[in-house]
């Protein structure tokens, strides 16, 4: 009996993964369908982009513009923006799909700590990018230039804390520490800056009365 | 250039012969055209469209032979005859249609034929007849063209008074046609074999003279084209004169110019220059003479004078014919002729009823063109010949220039134009795949 019984929820469960093959199948085309449009898309759009982009010659207007050589081609960002927001598309596509709304968000969600991760890393960019600049045109010496680093990192690193899995209260409380920080720093730096001949002739002074 | 023919006198009387047949055809046919599009129910809409469309053809014609003159040199005589022919046939087909495209069509059909029987003309003129010759025959063939034209249209209006409405064009057209075939049969007696595969200059000498005279040309021949538009409606509208008056003005006009042709054809270069400066005063007696009638007489003056300033511009080109080539000549004497009648138009349509500044214009133009020619031109110059050349070479310098510039900045202009347009069409494209996705997210 026991053997019947073991056959028969076998073939049960058999049943039920075909049944469930059978259900996935026009999902599965369906996103075959789909990764192949957005293959086909992809491809006409870097072609075109590509032509359009050429002719418009942005990165010779952009560089002809600020003045400023960017380390990479402004024609191939945008490419890989519309490639990207391709992908997004069918990505999106299949999940609501095969998956259903309720991953649509979970999605949603991971894009927008990814896009959180993205955009810390731009601004890192951007920020490091400009601090070279200032450090190339001005001819900063060292120990400013060491100062400014520094600088630099702190807020690097608040926007990292922003983006990391800590606790709220532990968030607000390292970042309100950082700014703190930088803060307090960039004043002693600013009174350095403006008074330093003026307490250099002070201290001189003393010196000279001390002796 | 080794073209002249050594007894041209054959050539030259069949020239005017040409000219004496093609005045009454035109006359015949051309002359009343715009009547023809009235009867068959063509507003001013189709009027101007089928008149603005013929007015564009023979400028691009004339600027592609000048600039592969090729086609000019070989068979001549047989083009000659073929574009002469069909131009006439096609006025027999022309009344036999009221579809204003079909119209349309066949006028601008015959106005491209004319502009190659226009340039071929001449350079057979200019390539095969001397400078004295060349005024000679230009001055009988203006002559014998306008004797004819008068002849054409006095028997035009009696047969638009004498003929049914319904058949009358046919009748008109094909009898100018049959007029125009009789100029036909001249070109066929005109032995042009010398014409074949003449020498093309491979450069220009004396640019800057060839600049001078085409600005010259072109200044005056514009300002006298929208003198020629104005005159009439200003005529009619404003000072209220008569519509037999303007028949007649254009008859005195036609005359004076049979007189003024012969009379000026022999001048000098210099004697030609006073004719331009008598010109000068003809639409300052327009705008200023109100009484309609006087106008009568302006009209006779006007062209005598106009005949002076016309024949200075030709002969200029045929004294630079030795050096410049008679197909370069022919061919820009017709684009420089053209263009002018296009542009006047354009600014016929465009400043309408603005008399005042229209005959301003013309009266700038004029004392523009003899400023260039008396300044200059230094056959015609009234500064020393060597000052003549000077001020002739700094005008050319600075057009080229200027013209440099214009052609780099309307280049750049069409550049960034494209670059735009290529740009808002990837952000568009971004802007729609990314508002997609924003859709599927939310």
């Amino acid at each position: 009996m026991l053997g019947q019984e073991g056959i028969i929820s076998i073939s049960d469960i058999f049943n039920q993964i075909a049944s469930e093959i059978v259900n996935l199948i026009p999902k599965i085309l369906i996103t075959l369908v789909i990764i192949l449009i957005a293959i086909v898309v992809i491809k006409v759009l870097n072609f075109s982009f590509r032509k359009l982009l050429g002719m418009a010659k942005i990165d010779e207007f952009f560089a002809k513009v600020t003045g400023i050589s960017i380390p990479f081609s402004i024609t191939n960002l945008l490419i890989y923006l519309a490639d990207l927001g391709i992908i997004l598309i069918a990505l999106y596509s299949i999940v609501d799909i095969c998956a259903g709304p309720k991953y649509t968000q979970m999605m949603t969600d991971i894009l927008y700590y990814g896009a959180r991760i993205a955009s810390v890393i731009v601004i890192t960019l951007i920020i490091f990018a400009s601090f070279n600049l200032v450090v190339r045109r001005l001819r900063v010496e060292t120990r400013l230039r060491g100062y400014m680093f520094f600088i630099v990192m702190l807020l690097v690193t608040a926007m990292l804390v922003d983006i990391t899995a800590l606790s709220d209260p532990v968030k607000s409380a390292l970042i309100m520490g950082i700014s703190i920080g930088v803060g307090i720093s960039l004043g002693v730096f600013a009174i350095w800056f403006f008074f330093h001949e003026y307490f250099d002739k002070i201290f001189e002074k003393k010196a000279e009365s001390q002796t | 250039m080794g073209l002249k023919a050594p007894s041209a006198f054959g050539l030259k009387w069949l020239l005017v012969a040409e000219s004496l047949f093609a005045g009454a055809y035109i006359a015949l046919t051309r002359g009343l055209f715009l009547i023809f599009l009235v009867s068959i129910g063509q507003d001013v809409k189709g009027i101007s469209l089928v008149v603005l469309l013929s007015s564009f053809l023979p400028v691009i014609i004339g600027f592609m032979l000048y600039r592969n003159p090729r086609f000019l040199v070989r068979r001549v005589k047989l083009k000659l005859s073929i574009f002469h022919l069909s131009e006439r046939l096609i006025w027999f087909i022309m009344p036999l249609t009221a579809d204003l495209l079909v119209i349309s069509l066949l006028y601008s059909l015959c106005i491209v034929f004319s502009s190659f029987i226009s340039t071929f003309l001449t350079f057979t003129i200019y390539g095969l007849l001397k400078e004295e010759e060349i005024k000679d025959v230009t001055s009988k063939r203006t002559a014998a063209g306008n004797v004819s034209s008068i002849i054409g249209f006095t028997l035009g209006t009696l047969l638009l008074a004498i003929l049914g409405s319904a058949e009358k064009f046919l009748y008109i057209f094909s009898l100018g046609a049959l007029i125009g075939i009789l100029s036909t049969i001249s070109v066929l007696f005109m032995n042009l074999s010398r014409l074949e595969d003449a020498e093309l200059p491979k450069g220009v000498k004396e640019p800057e003279k060839i600049f001078s005279v085409s600005t010259f040309f072109i200044a005056f021949l514009f300002a006298g084209n929208l003198l020629s538009i104005v005159w009439t409606p200003y005529l009619m509208t404003e000072l209220g004169g008569p519509e037999f008056l303007v028949a007649s003005l254009s008859l005195a006009g036609t005359v004076s110019s049979i007189a003024a042709s012969l009379f000026w054809g022999k001048r000098s270069l210099k004697s030609l220059r006073i004719g331009l400066i008598l010109n000068v005063l003809s639409p300052i007696l327009i705008l200023f003479i109100h009484a309609p009638y006087y106008h009568l007489g302006i009209s006779i003056y006007n062209s005598f004078a106009y005949t002076a300033a016309n024949f200075l511009g030709l002969f200029l080109f045929a004294r630079y014919n030795e050096w410049f080539g008679a197909v370069k000549s022919s061919t820009l004497i017709i684009v420089v002729g053209n263009l002018a009648q296009l542009i006047a138009a354009i600014f016929g349509l465009v400043s309408g009823a603005n008399y005042l500044l229209s005959f301003l214009i013309i009266i700038a133009l004029y004392c523009g063109s003899l400023a260039l020619a008396i300044l200059t031109i230094p056959e015609v110059a009234i500064v020393p010949e060597a000052l003549a050349r000077t001020y002739s070479l700094v005008l050319y310098r600075s057009s080229l220039f200027g013209y440099r510039v214009a052609i780099e900045i309307s280049k750049e202009t069409i550049f960034t134009i494209f670059r735009i347009i290529a740009l808002t069409i990837v952000f568009s494209a971004l802007y729609l795949i990314y508002r997609i996705l924003w859709a599927l997210m939310v």
